[in-house]
């Protein structure tokens, strides 16, 4: 039998000797990385002891080098300080799990802790397809890259007021249509060409109705999460929302969206809400419609609005401010209609909303499909187990999946038959 | 029993920890079954698992036998790694 090595030689790395500088030095090198964690967090070094149960001088001791860092505290000194353990250790950064490592640490309003939950097991099994199934990072289609170096030139600055918010985001919408060649008309799925375009994972997952979701921006890529407790037409609205926020390169890593959030009364979410509203429901695809319909010019009966509704997948909510916005129908009527609501006004006029599209509830669970795909070959490849397929899925990890799974090996995961 | 990556990355890299070997200390056909597998493979014995043997044999009967044991039965797996060095702080922090 051949005999395996043992000990350092195993790891290929030299046994230490007595007198190495090297601990010591490496100690020094922790601290440093401990002490600028801590500047970057706004800490006091007593603060940062309270959170790790040591003393200020212990803090001050170990940033200095002259006390070394426990393998054990390792851990709490990256929660504290919100950072990754690879990264007090100076290993090379992995963007994605420094950044669940922050959603981790950060204490966000209590509404949106489910969502900050299932974005950090994203992130992590993201950073885990990429170091043992070798996925690549996302990248942006040409046209997305086009539509993410022109924005800038559309949407110069903040704008000042909200008309010019207004102009901002409806100028982006039409730009991003144009360069990705997407007409007037309603959009498809609206996860899937996000994706396709922006390296961005979009995500759904029923995290109730606190919250509406969250964008995480890391680096040149996003997750976008949202609930989908809420209608599908106010989920498209989010989405479109969050897009804006990242094609305009939101210096915020993480934006936790309220309805009051998005809402809220500050130029870059008027211009993320005019944007979504022209992204979803352009004035020439109104229009069409309306024309379609037979509606006489500068009129919006109650029909049309269910048609519009039913075909651009928007909820009533959006579509009466985009119609407003477009100035086809005074917020005094949009309010009349809104008052009918939205089950009466879908009951009456059936015939041209036959499946509710916009104001249906899915609770839909739909993970990131460049991480269920790639998850999905390495299972079969047996790089991972299902159960990382089963977390993307948000299903339990029984035999059924795994038949499911192992059912397509030889196929392609896009191939019809396959749990996508 | 802990398997990582190796460096390398093409070749694994056991770390028996306490468990392991307190079961291995207990059942001898299967500590032969184990060295008999493992022998050909790179190994790793961290010193905080001879620490914690230690610790064990220190304690009362029976857990004190069976660490005393296991701590006779350690000399296939080489030299102990430290982790308060860099490189055993690095390693346990991946596993």
């Amino acid at each position: 039998m051949t005999e395996g090595l043992t000990g350092y030689a195993a790891l290929g790395i030299p046994e230490p000797s007595a007198e190495s500088e090297e601990p010591e030095r490496h100690a020094a090198q922790v601290g440093e990385r401990v002490a600028a964690a801590r500047k970057q967090a706004g800490m006091s070094g007593s603060r940062l002891g309270e959170m790790v149960g040591l003393r200020k001088d212990q803090i001050s001791k170990i940033e200095t080098g002259r006390r070394r860092l426990d393998v054990a505290e390792l851990p709490k000194f990256a929660d504290a300080l919100g950072v990754t353990v690879r990264y007090l250790l100076g290993h090379t950064e992995r963007p994605a799990l420094a950044i669940a490592a922050r959603l981790a640490a950060g204490a966000g309003p209590d509404a949106s802790q489910a969502a900050r939950r299932r974005a950090r097991q994203l992130f992590e099994i993201d950073d885990l397809l990429t170091q043992v199934a070798h996925m690549p990072a996302p990248r942006p289609s040409q046209g997305g890259q086009t539509v993410r170096d022109l924005a800038g030139t559309v949407c110069p600055g903040t704008p000042s007021s909200k008309y010019a918010a207004q102009q901002h985001g409806g100028k982006l919408a039409e730009l991003t249509r144009q360069t990705l060649d997407l007409g007037s008309d309603a959009l498809g799925d609206l996860a899937a060409l996000i994706e396709q375009h922006f390296a961005v994972d979009v995500a759904l997952s029923p995290l109730g109705t606190e919250a509406d979701g969250l964008c995480v921006h890391s680096g040149p890529g996003a997750l976008i999460l949202a609930s989908s407790d809420f209608p599908d037409g106010h989920v498209r609205f989010t989405l479109a929302h969050e897009l804006a926020h990242h094609i305009l390169g939101d210096p915020r890593e993480i934006i936790e969206e309220g309805e009051c959030d998005m809402f809220a009364d500050s130029a870059s979410e008027w211009r993320a809400n005019a944007f979504a509203g022209h992204f979803l429901m352009p004035e020439r695809g109104v229009l069409s419609v309306l024309d379609w319909l037979g509606e006489k010019a500068g009129t919006v009966s109650e029909r049309a609005v269910v048609a519009l509704m039913e075909h651009f997948g928007v909820s009533l909510a959006a579509l009466l401010y985009q119609l407003n916005v477009i100035g086809l129908l005074s917020y005094s009527a949009g309010q009349q209609v809104r008052s009918r609501g939205v089950s009466s006004l879908l009951a009456s006029h059936r015939d041209v909303a036959p499946t509710g599209a916009g104001s249906s509830i899915g609770h839909i669970r739909r993970p990131p499909e460049r991480l269920v795909r790639r998850a999905i070959v390495a299972a079969r490849e047996q790089q991972l187990g299902v159960s990382v397929v089963a977390s993307l899925l948000e299903r339990p990890d029984n035999e059924q999946l795994w038949d499911e799974v192992m059912a397509g090996a030889g196929r392609k995961p896009s191939d019809p038959g396959i749990i996508l | 029993m802990t398997m990582a990556p190796a460096s390398s990355r093409t070749e694994p890299v056991w770390f028996p920890d306490t468990s392991a070997l307190i079961t291995m200390a207990v059942h001898a056909p299967l500590q032969h079954a184990v060295r008999e597998t493992l022998s050909a493979h790179r190994r790793v014995l961290l010193g905080v698992v001879v620490a914690e043997l230690e610790e064990l044999a220190k304690a009362t009967h029976p857990s004190a036998v069976w660490a005393t044991t296991a701590l006779c039965q350690l000399e296939w797996l080489g030299k102990p790694v430290g982790v308060d060095e860099p490189a055993g702080v690095e390693l346990a922090a991946e596993v």
